[in-house]
């Protein structure tokens, strides 16, 4: 009853710091609004440089035109339909929300907990619809993914209650990260926007933040789990590469949507970006977020490149340089890593580093033992895939086996028992799933995942005029069914372990808020003007509002070459 | 500048067949991984042994890593198992004696007994931490003095309440040297491996010609088939088709009745009688008493063999006094017991009288379970007659109650070597009760087994029976 209480309170608490962010986000708005008059009154009046050539002011009009879109779309919206799909949605929501807690009830307990979070989690789903309906988005991929999202926090809520499983960090936390995204998300609109108008000077940006993050991490990063990629400030720890591999994204985006620009450039340039995040996240043991850029690279070059010919000769070359790097990761091993003797090698797969090498580095090159240690992680998954019982299940091999217990328990609807299994809030979900609501549970979650892929194909990608919007909206969905599939995959033992967490499921405060900045913009991009108003031969103020100029929607219609 | 812009920009592409193929990929790598947790769960059983196995295991251990074991009581409720101090493992509390019955539990060298046979119950896996209690049909003070009583000899005794079926005591031990402890299995394993057939209770699996016992069957066959006044002279040998059959000890009975056969276990008596029989209606008689039939239990299975072939005089007539091809456990003998002392309803034995989890009744033993109609009503009368006079014989008179009996001597494989049985069926106020004392390897065929049946009679009065 007291926790009851307080995570009732805590909600309170929550609603109003979101009405609060609101009346704050206004009150500047309305100042960035005044400064920015004054700063064109200036200009007018000096008529020095052209208006869009200036920086700030081109970041405040991207806000403006936003904001004027978004009242301009609240006051000729159809009213009456408006409030009677938001009712209809409510409605959903409570449903949904419902089950979930009876699911809890019926699984570990825990409903009550999920029940005095539905006030935030009701305000975050309407938020999410009524965006939505304002933009005339594609309902059932912002319908799909809020079941998502609140299927995550029953799940979060369950393992807060598992005693096997259970995570210190309170339920409230997710719902908090939760609602930050999503404001976030709101912000990061006009940023994409301006972004996207801005092409040249937004791939320079990126790179340079991307580098910068990247200096910050190899300074001031802390380890966690073998990788760098974390940084901690007041007690709270950030994963700073979730905002490089957005940051990432976005310059392949530009760079693939470039159609001014030739193939052949286009793809050096992305390659060459790609090269320096291979190179960052290599030094902070960064595989994960590395394989999501490579993903994502790859899909966008064959949907943008007019030939995939080039396409081919470029992913040659790159896996020419990956089994390269993997010799030498291999030779870097060899040395760094202590030979087994015949009997280990024949048990075990798994050789221990050498503590003498270790603790004298000045015997090897400080990239030589980074290389080994790399090399070592990526052997180490492969091994678990391939042949997990011959890794120390005491040692390396714990969580894999931690896991395939947990496989083993689960039933088609749920099992009865628990097994403890590390991280499995986060990358190992699936499990949590798995164990919680069975097979039948797994496959839902799968199936909501590709849904939401197809659905963003079919009713939002191909329908949208806008080149580079569409191709950062495409890099975002294609990031989060890729990580869904692999996590789920390696959650499995069917693919190496990918240290990514599962969209809108895992526990997390940094992918959180990008999922939730990814699942925004998906939506946006799939708003009804950018289509509607594209197709008319008048100039419509809408038809700027994304940075870029709309093409006619029957010119986006060819055959493949 | 609207057209203008129109103008400058190039026809954007979509590659409409590459969307499918990223699509089709994506679809069919969901697939892919939706069948591979389909197969990885094992949920659909048989795609693979390996899964299978793995998912008992695990779920095995799991229930044994998070429940303590739950406890085992005797019909009077008191407990036959304690858990240990640190409160993981339950120890028997009358080590040797229940060792068979309970078995053991170790994670190297597996289960056995109730242990094994009832995991699922004994490691439920519930949240309470707690396993099921099981409430056994054995009187413990009973289980102990029927160990007691083998000694060290190989062998078993079996007790039965002829009106339920309930198992009162089934000890078994099954060396001379050492006795079977479960609570030291991680310490006497190997000791006890190297011992043949050391695991085996020897009330249930041990499967040898019953000896004598087999003649009440033979004594019910010729009763039922009108016979029962046959009569034979015995010179001390019985001869038919080239073989001769003789008397314990080469006795000679001259001319012998049913009743005097029975007394004095004439061998030559029954292989004539089995003779004059016939195959077919000994072995009508003998699969009447679940010979040949596999006996389902709540712990075991109960299997025996009986096959006289046909125009094979020598292999009836040795079937006839309990040699031949015969194959018994002790516990089924007492079951025949059970079965004449009951007019001839024979029942299904039983060892476990329910099983409580959380206070909830999860099993309840069927008591009365008729497993026969072995023999007819005037044939047990008739029966009970003959093998009481027996007990009068063996002076096991009315100072015990209304008891029958009867011994059987069967010759093991080695030579030189014997298997002793007792099997006596007694009424006591009213109550019935039925066992078997077996003993096996002896070397002295003339070791008596009464004074041990005597013993276990005067103190069958202190079971409390419903």
């Amino acid at each position: 009853m007291i926790t009851f209480l307080r995570e009732l309170l805590l909600s309170l608490l929550f609603v109003v710091i979101i009405m609060a962010f609101i009346l704050t986000y206004k009150t500047i708005y309305s100042y960035a609004k005044k400064c920015c008059n004054t700063m064109k009154n200036n200009e007018n009046f000096e008529q020095s440089k052209p208006q869009s050539s200036n920086f700030f002011n081109s970041i405040i009009d991207q806000f403006s035109q936003y904001n004027s879109d978004l009242i301009t779309r609240i006051k000729t919206i159809n009213k009456h339909e408006y409030t009677r799909n938001m009712a209809i949605n409510l409605c959903s929501i409570i449903i949904i929300i419902a089950t979930f807690s009876l699911l809890c009830y019926t699984s570990n307990g825990g409903y009550d907990l999920l029940v005095s979070l539905a006030l935030p989690l009701l305000i975050v789903s309407m938020i999410i619809m009524a965006f939505t309906e304002l933009y005339q988005s594609d309902w059932l991929l912002s319908f799909l993914a809020i079941i998502l999202i609140l299927f995550g926090v029953a799940l979060q809520v369950m393992l807060n209650v598992s005693e096997t499983n259970g995570t210190n960090r309170s339920t409230i936390q997710l719902v908090i990260f939760a609602t930050v995204g999503l404001l976030l998300a709101v912000l990061a609109i006009p940023v994409f926007n301006f972004l996207i108008s801005r092409k040249t000077i937004a791939v320079y940006l990126t790179i340079f933040a991307s580098i910068l993050f990247y200096i910050i991490l190899l300074l001031f990063g802390s380890k966690s789990s073998g990788t760098t990629a974390w940084i901690t400030i007041a007690g709270q720890s950030f994963q700073i590469t979730e905002i490089t591999k957005l940051l990432g994204f976005i310059t392949f985006a530009i760079m693939f949507s470039s159609e001014k620009v030739s193939p052949k450039k286009r793809l050096l340039s992305a390659t060459i970006v790609l090269m320096i995040h291979a190179f960052f996240l290599f030094l902070i043991s960064e595989l994960g977020t590395l394989m999501m850029l490579i993903i994502v690279y790859v899909l966008l070059g064959i949907f943008y490149l007019p030939s995939l010919k080039i396409m081919i000769k470029y992913i040659t070359v790159l896996l020419l340089i990956a089994s390269i790097a993997s010799g030498i990761g291999y030779a870097c091993y060899k040395s760094v890593y202590a030979q087994p003797d015949e009997a280990t090698e024949q048990t075990s797969y798994v050789q221990t580093i050498n503590e003498d090498q270790e603790q004298n580095p000045q015997e090897h090159n400080k990239f030589v033992v980074k290389a080994a240690n790399v090399f070592n992680k990526l052997r180490l998954r492969i091994v678990l895939v391939v042949n997990p019982d011959s890794v120390d299940i005491y040692n390396e091999g714990f969580q894999a086996n931690a896991a395939n217990k947990a496989l083993a328990m689960a039933s088609l609807m749920g099992s009865e028992y628990e097994q403890y299994v590390p991280v499995i809030e986060s990358d190992y979900i699936f499990l949590f799933v798995l164990m919680k609501l069975g097979v039948f549970g797994g496959i839902s979650v799968i199936l909501i995942m590709v849904a939401m892929f197809v659905l963003f194909i079919l009713k939002n990608y191909l329908k949208n005029t806008r080149v580079c919007e569409g191709a950062l909206s495409f890099a975002f969905m294609s990031s989060l069914i890729v990580q869904a599939l692999l996590t789920t995959a390696s959650a499995i033992g069917c693919f190496p372990t990918v240290g990514l967490p599962f969209p809108f499921l895992s526990l997390g405060g940094s992918a959180t808020i990008m999922n939730y900045i990814m699942l925004i913009y998906i939506i946006y991009s799939g708003r009804k003007n950018a289509t509607t108003t594209a197709s008319s031969n008048t100039h419509n103020s809408n038809n700027n509002i994304g940075g870029e100029i709309c093409r006619p929607k029957i010119s986006r219609i060819s055959q493949d070459q | 500048m609207q057209t203008k812009n129109k103008q400058n920009i190039s026809r954007p592409i979509i590659h409409k067949k590459r969307i499918s193929a990223i699509v089709a990929t994506v679809v069919a790598f969901s697939i892919i991984v939706v069948s591979c947790t389909v197969y990885k769960t094992g949920i659909i059983k048989g795609l693979s042994e390996t899964i299978d196995t793995r998912s008992i295991n695990v779920i095995n251990q799991y229930k044994e890593n998070n429940t303590v074991e739950g406890t085992f009581n005797d019909r009077n409720g008191d407990p036959i198992t304690k858990i240990d101090e640190d409160g993981k493992e339950a120890k028997i509390l009358y080590s040797e004696s229940y060792s068979y019955i309970i078995g053991y539990d170790s994670d190297t060298y597996g289960k056995s007994g109730l242990r094994k046979k009832y995991f699922d119950y004994i490691y439920d896996g519930k949240k309470d931490g707690v396993g099921a209690n099981f409430q056994l049909t054995t009187d413990s003070s009973l289980q102990e003095l029927a160990y007691n009583l083998l000694g060290n000899n190989e062998g078993s005794i079996s007790i039965i309440n002829v009106k339920s079926g309930e198992i009162l005591a089934l000890a078994s031990r099954s060396s001379a040297e050492i006795g079977f402890n479960a609570n030291e299995i991680y310490n006497n394993f190997k000791v006890y491996n190297e011992i043949p057939a050391f695991f085996i209770n020897r009330a249930t699996m041990s499967e040898d010609p019953p000896g004598s016992t087999f003649k009440i069957i033979t004594a019910a066959s010729l009763i039922e088939n009108d016979l029962e006044k046959y009569e034979y002279f015995d010179e001390g040998s019985y001869s038919e088709g080239g073989f001769a059959i003789k008397n314990q000890n080469n006795a000679v009975y001259g001319q012998t009745d049913l009743e005097k056969a029975l007394n004095h276990s004439v061998n030559t008596y029954f292989a004539s009688a089995g003779v004059k029989l016939g195959a077919k209606k000994l072995q009508s008689t003998a699969e009447r008493f679940m010979f040949n039939e596999e006996i389902e239990l709540d712990f075991t299975t109960l299997y025996s063999n009986i096959n006289i072939p046909k125009n094979d005089i020598n292999q009836l007539a040795q079937t006839a006094f309990g040699q031949g091809s015969l194959q018994i456990s002790p516990l089924q003998i007492t079951m025949i017991m059970q079965a004449v002392l009951n007019d001839g309803e024979m029942y299904k034995p039983y060892l476990i009288n329910s099983i409580t989890d959380d206070e909830k009744v999860v099993y309840k033993a069927k008591s009365k379970e008729k497993l026969s109609d072995s023999i007819d009503k005037k044939t047990a009368k008739k029966l009970q007659e003959l093998l009481h006079s027996n007990a009068i014989h063996y002076n096991m008179d009315e100072e015990y109650g209304y008891v029958l009996a009867k011994t059987g001597t069967a010759e093991m494989a080695k030579k030189g070597l014997y298997h002793k049985y007792l099997v006596v069926g007694a009424i006591i106020n009213d109550n019935k009760y039925a066992f078997c004392i077996d003993c096996k390897n002896l070397t002295n065929p003339n070791y008596d087994l009464k004074p041990i049946a005597r013993k276990l009679l005067k103190n069958l009065n202190n079971v409390m029976l419903e």
